[in-house]
C-alpha cells in the first residue's frame, strides 16, 4: 500500500481543498517516515532559531568582553566564551544562520542554474548536449572540496563568493539529473502534442519539461543541502572559507582548535554539534524524501 | 564491448584536456596583477618594481597565453609539473614525489579498513533486517556520513589527550624509518576517513542484500535445506558485490577530498595539505599542478572503473 508516497492523490482528495491534502500527505510522510519527518520538523526549529537569532542571542556576537576570557560553560555563558571572552552561545546561534544561509543559497543557485542547463542539454541534444556533457564531465572529475578550494583562491573569500564557489560544485550534479529526466520527458505524447500545435522550444522547455523534471532534482537538492553545509564548514576550517568577523561554525571550530583545544574544549565542541544537528536533520529529512520518491531506494 | 571501452577511453582524453584548460583559467581569472597578490604591500618603489618584472619574467607572464598554457601542459607530460612553487622555490616534480606517497598510502589504509568493515557489517544489517543489528549499523553510517570529518578528528584528538594524556606524534616519519611512530601519525586519519567512506559502502552493501536475498534462486537455495550462512556467503554474496565493487570505486576518486582536510588536521605531508598550504600561501604554479594531478588520478581511476564493470557485468551491455 505504500506506493508512491507523498505524490499521492486521488478525486476524492481533489475535491476537499488544497489544505486537507497537505494535510494528510503531512501525516502520511510523518507516519511512514518518522525520521525523516523528525529531521524536517528539526531543522523548521533550526530555521525558525537561526532567523530569530537577534532576539534569542543573549550577548553580542562580536561583542569582546576580555574579563571573561575563555569562561568555562555556567549558567552566564550557557555555551562557554571564547578567547576575546565573546558568547559562545551567541556565536553559534549567529554561525548556524551564516551555514544554513550558505547552504540553501548555494544549493539553490546550483539548482536553478543546474536545472535550466540540464534541461537545455536533454532537450536540445546534439552539438550542445555534447559540449555541456564535457563541461560536466569536466567538473566532476574534480574532488568536491578542492573545486570549492580553487574557486575561492580565485575569485577571493567572501560571504557570496563561497555561495558561489559550492554552488560551482553541485550544479553539474543536478545538470545530470535533469538532462537524463528531459531525455525521457522529451518523448512524452504531451511534448509532441504541444510540438504539434506550434509551441517554441523554449516555450516547451520551461513549461512542459522543467516542471516535470523538478521533482526528482527538489530531492536530490535535500540531500545536498548538508553536505553544501559541510563544504561551507570545511573551507571555513582550512581558512578558504567566509571570512572574520562573521561567526560560522566552520571557522569558529578552526579557531577553537588552534592552541586551546584542551584549555577550552567547549570553543570547537559546541559549533561542531551544531553543524552535526543541521546536517543530520538534512540527511534524515532528504533521505526519506528519496525514498518516498522512489520506493526502488527504499530501506538502503 | 570494445565499442563501449573505446569510447569510454576517447571522451577521457577531451575532458583532461577541458580540465586542464579551465585550471590554467581559473589561476588567470584573479583581478589585477598576479605579482601584486604574491608580494604584496607598495608596488611603486622601483625595488619593487624591479622585484614583480623579475618575478613575472620567472613565472613566464610576459608570453602569450596560449604559449604559456602549452608550455605548462608540455612540462606536466615530460614530468616537470610547471617548474617549482614560487615561496620556497622547491621544484614542483620534487613536491609531489614527496607528497604522493603519503596520500597514497593514507588511500590505501582508508580503503583496506573501509572495505574490511563495510562487508560483514552490510551482510549483517541486511540479515537482521530491522532489528537491533540493523538499528546500529544504520546509525552508525548515517553519523559517519553526516559528521564533518575535522570534527570527528579534533574529537578524537580531544579523547585521547584527556583521557590519556596522549597526542599522535607532531613529526611525520617515513613507514622505514620509524614504522611504529608513522602508523601513530597516519592511522587515525586513515581509521576517520574509512569511516565516511565504509558508511557508504556498509549502506551500498546492505540494500543490494536485501535485494539479493529475496530472489528466487535465494530461496531454492534455502528450499534444498542450505544452512543460512551457506545461502548467505556462496549464493547470495558475490552476487550483491557487483554494485558495491563500482559504487565503490568511484566513490574512491571522492576520497581525495577527505584526504584534503584530514591531512591537515593531522599534519600529514601529502598532496591534499600541499593544496591547502599553497592555497594558503596563494602559490599559484603549486595549486594549479598538483590539483591537475588530482583531477588526472580521479578521471582515470572512473575509467577504469567503468571499463572493470563492463567487463565483469555480463548482464548489461553496452552500445
Amino acid at each position: 500500500m505504500i506506493q508512491t508516497g507523498v505524490a499521492r492523490g486521488t478525486l476524492a482528495d481533489a475535491e476537499r481543498g488544497t489544505l486537507y491534502r497537505v494535510r494528510r500527505r503531512v501525516t502520511f510522510f510523518a507516519r511512514h517516515y518518522p525520521l525523516g519527518f523528525a529531521g524536517g520538523v528539526l531543522l523548521m526549529m533550526m530555521i525558525t532559531v537561526a532567523i530569530l537569532a537577534p532576539l534569542i542571542a543573549p550577548y553580542d556576537p562580536l561583542g569582546q568582553d576580555i574579563p571573561n576570557k575563555l569562561a568555562a560553560p555556567s549558567s552566564q555563558f550557557w555555551f562557554g566564551a571564547d578567547n576575546f571572552g565573546r558568547d559562545v552561545l551567541s556565536r553559534v546561534l549567529y554561525g548556524a544562520r551564516i551555514s544554513l544561509y550558505v547552504g540553501f543559497a548555494s544549493v539553490g543557485l546550483a539548482t536553478v542554474v543546474g536545472m535550466l542547463i540540464g534541461v537545455a542539454s536533454g532537450y536540445l541534444g546534439g552539438v550542445v548536449d555534447l559540449v555541456i556533457q564535457r563541461v560536466v564531465d569536466m567538473l566532476l572529475g574534480f574532488p568536491g572540496l578542492i573545486l570549492a578550494m580553487v574557486m575561492v583562491v580565485a575569485i577571493g573569500a567572501s560571504l557570496n563568493n563561497v555561495v558561489f564557489a559550492i554552488a560551482v560544485v553541485f550544479a553539474p550534479r543536478v545538470v545530470r539529473l535533469a538532462r537524463s529526466s528531459a531525455l525521457s520527458i522529451k518523448e512524452e505524447p504531451y511534448v509532441l502534442a504541444a510540438l504539434s500545435i506550434g509551441a517554441s522550444h523554449i516555450r516547451i522547455m520551461l513549461r512542459h519539461i522543467l516542471p516535470n523534471a523538478l521533482a526528482p532534482v527538489f530531492v536530490l537538492a535535500t540531500g545536498y543541502l548538508g553536505t553544501a553545509i559541510v563544504v561551507e564548514a570545511s573551507l571555513s576550517y582550512l581558512g578558504l572559507g567566509v571570512p572574520p568577523p562573521h561567526a560560522s561554525c566552520g571557522n569558529m571550530i578552526f579557531a577553537g582548535s588552534r592552541g586551546t583545544l584542551e584549555a577550552a574544549p567547549w570553543l570547537s565542541v559546541f559549533p561542531g554539534l551544531a553543524l552535526a544537528f543541521v546536517v543530520f536533520s538534512f540527511s534524515f529529512l532528504g533521505d526519506a524524501l528519496r525514498d518516498a520518491f522512489d520506493p526502488r531506494l527504499r530501506g538502503t | 564491448m570494445r565499442r563501449y571501452i573505446g569510447r569510454r577511453v576517447l571522451l577521457y582524453f577531451p575532458t583532461l584536456l577541458l580540465a586542464s584548460m579551465a585550471i590554467f583559467a581559473i589561476m588567470r581569472v584573479l583581478p589585477g596583477d598576479v605579482t601584486q597578490v604574491i608580494l604584496g604591500g607598495d608596488q611603486t618603489t622601483p625595488r619593487a618594481l624591479a622585484q614583480a618584472e623579475d618575478l613575472r619574467q620567472r613565472l613566464g607572464l610576459n608570453d602569450n597565453i596560449v604559449i604559456q598554457y602549452f608550455r605548462w601542459v608540455w612540462s606536466m607530460i615530460n614530468g616537470e609539473f610547471g617548474g617549482a612553487s614560487i615561496v620556497s622555490r622547491e621544484p614542483i616534480s620534487e613536491i609531489i614525489a614527496r607528497r604522493l606517497p603519503v596520500t597514497l598510502e593514507l588511500a590505501a589504509w582508508t580503503t583496506l579498513i573501509a572495505w574490511a568493515i563495510s562487508i560483514p557489517s552490510g551482510v549483517i544489517a541486511a540479515m537482521y533486517q530491522n532489528r537491533m543489528p540493523d538499528y546500529f549499523v544504520r546509525i552508525v553510517t548515517v553519523a559517519g556520513t553526516a559528521l564533518p570529518n575535522f570534527w570527528i578528528a579534533l574529537m578524537l584528538i580531544l579523547i585521547m589527550l584527556i583521557f590519556f594524556s596522549w597526542t599522535p606524534p607532531i613529526f611525520y616519519l617515513d613507514l622505514w624509518e620509524n614504522p611504529v611512530q608513522h602508523m601513530l601519525k597516519i592511522i587515525w586519519a586513515a581509521l576517520i576517513l574509512a569511516w565516511g567512506y565504509s558508511s557508504y559502502l556498509t549502506r551500498v552493501t546492505r540494500s543490494t542484500m536485501l535485494e539479493v536475498l529475496r530472489q528466487d534462486y535465494v530461496r531454492t537455495a534455502r528450499s534444498r535445506g542450505l544452512r543460512e550462512r551457506a545461502v548467505v556467503l556462496r549464493h547470495a554474496l558475490p552476487n550483491a558485490m557487483i554494485p558495491v565493487l563500482t559504487l565503490g570505486g568511484l566513490q574512491l576518486a571522492t576520497l581525495l577530498s577527505g584526504t584534503v582536510i584530514l591531512e591537515t588536521v593531522f599534519s600529514l605531508p601529502g598532496i591534499g595539505q600541499g593544496v591547502v598550504q599553497a592555497a594558503t600561501e596563494r602559490d599559484y604554479p603549486v595549486i594549479q599542478s598538483l590539483v591537475m594531478l588530482l583531477v588526472t588520478l580521479m578521471l582515470t581511476l572512473n575509467v577504469v572503473i567503468d571499463i572493470i564493470y563492463a567487463k565483469i557485468d555480463p548482464r548489461i551491455s553496452y552500445g
